[in-house]
């Protein structure tokens, strides 16, 4: 009871976290940066002439908000892509933050959605991160008022995503051979478009540690979820990760995918440093 | 009046809240071994519109076999395009040319798939086909009516040849 009483109490006290909402918005922004360049140099093949991926055609009722750009039109994409990284930067500075991150969330849904053969789980990752950014305003942390628990809410949905990313992961693999014999990463650096020949040359003979990797990868993503709230190996399970995401970035070239997960990573841990972010809006209203 | 104050409503309604999507949530994305097809399909009513996600990749099983693609027009020489995107995708990491490869080998080994099995998709047999066909058709900048031959060749992890398929 005690307990139940501590987790609900949660809720009415202050938000704490702004420094790492602060760290997510710039991440998330780097991130569609990033995703706006690829895009705007395949302009033509994502909403052009020669488009060339069907697209993810969700629901009847999100139709209406989040599928714009089905039909193609660069314009309308360069328009949305402008839209989306004024609102983000936006979001940092001005004290608009949920109205502005919505914004963004809306262009980037419809960006994404309608290129869905050429993204990545990142993609979908970052998306996430950002309707739920767009339900928190680090401003407005007034003890047991409303917003202070939409934030807190907000902000605890963003880190069970991510672990609920792991676990769902996890799931899947645990029901595939390849996964439980120890062949999975050898098998991935085999497959052409995950792979680098330096890679292949150096690693596919050593199979001690294509096993080990396989094996580490199944261990992380089901110790994840529970090591990471545990205050004393945070730290450590973070860099772990971030090992593994710039292997999977880099080494099998799902770099947005990589990318996204270690921007997800601030919800958990920002580095501690003496950056006083004067220029970040963050007005006192704490009670 | 006095008012009444319910010191612990906000969080009891936002465990409600985080508990509701979240259960959602995994019925959505867990693999059916896990799932219930009842309770996956009520949940996709909510979790799709706005919250589409997918955590399934490189597993349960991994594909077993690359498929490298071939185009030709009516002249019948054949241009590797399995070559340009990989190359491009090994030589610049981080840019958009991964993307490109990503689509173009995904695609062309569902399509491969198809050729083999047969029927896949009892509304579109052809679906996969199809859409490497508009990947390729984009990549080499053709409108949708030009004459477009695709050859897709099947090899095992080992490099050994496993089959051939022209559509």
């Amino acid at each position: 009871m005690k307990n139940s009483i501590k987790i609900l109490a949660h809720f009415n006290t202050p938000f704490t976290e702004e420094r790492n909402v602060l760290f997510l918005r710039i991440g998330v922004l780097i991130f569609c940066l990033i995703n706006a360049i690829h895009n705007v140099t395949l302009l033509e093949y994502c909403w052009g002439e020669y488009k060339m991926s069907p697209t993810l055609s969700l629901g009847k009722f999100s139709s209406n908000f989040v599928n714009l750009l089905n039909e193609g039109g660069e314009g309308f994409a360069i328009l949305l892509i402008i839209i989306q990284l004024l609102c983000l930067v936006g979001a940092i500075f001005l004290k608009y933050k949920r109205i502005l991150t919505f914004v963004a969330y809306l262009a980037s849904a419809n960006l994404i959605n309608s290129t869905y053969l050429m993204n990545s789980g990142g993609h979908h990752v970052i998306l996430l991160i950002l309707f739920f950014l767009s339900l928190i305003n680090e401003g407005h942390s007034i003890v047991n008022s409303w917003s202070n628990a939409i934030n807190k809410a907000a902000m605890l949905a963003i880190k069970i995503q991510v672990c609920m990313i792991y676990f769902i992961s996890f799931l899947y693999k645990i029901i595939g051979q390849s996964w439980l014999d120890g062949s999975a990463l050898w098998q991935t650096l085999m497959l052409d478009e995950y792979t680098l020949p330096i890679f292949k040359e150096i690693f596919v003979s050593n199979h001690f540690l294509l096993t080990f990797g396989t094996y580490f990868v199944l261990a992380y993503q089901i110790l994840f979820p529970i090591l990471i709230w545990v205050k004393k190996v945070r730290k450590w399970v973070l860099l772990c990760g971030v090992g593994l995401h710039l292997f999977i970035a880099f080494g099998m070239g799902l770099f947005t995918f990589g990318i996204a997960m270690v921007v997800a990573y601030f919800a958990f841990y920002v580095p501690e440093n003496k950056i006083s972010f004067k220029w970040y809006y963050k007005p006192s209203t704490r009670a | 009046m006095k008012e009444v104050h319910f010191p612990y409503v906000k969080g009891l309604i936002m465990i409600c809240l985080l508990t509701f999507h979240f259960t959602c949530t995994y019925f959505y994305t867990a693999p059916d071994t896990f799932n219930s097809v009842k309770l996956e399909i009520i949940s996709a009513r909510y979790i799709n519109p706005f919250f589409h996600q997918y955590w399934a990749l490189f597993a349960p099983n991994l594909p077993e076999y690359n498929v490298v693609i071939e185009v030709s027009d009516k002249e019948g020489v054949w241009r590797n395009i399995s070559r340009e995107v990989l190359e491009n995708h090994y030589a610049f990491r981080i840019t958009e040319k991964g993307r490109l490869a990503l689509a173009f080998t995904g695609i062309a080994r569902s399509a491969a798939w198809e050729c083999a099995v047969g029927r896949v998709n009892e509304n579109d047999p052809e679906k996969y086909q199809h859409i490497l066909k508009d990947l390729c058709r984009g990549y080499l900048r053709m409108n949708s009516t030009d004459n477009l031959r695709i050859r897709l060749t099947k090899y095992d992890l080992y490099s050994v040849k496993e089959g051939e398929f022209i559509f």
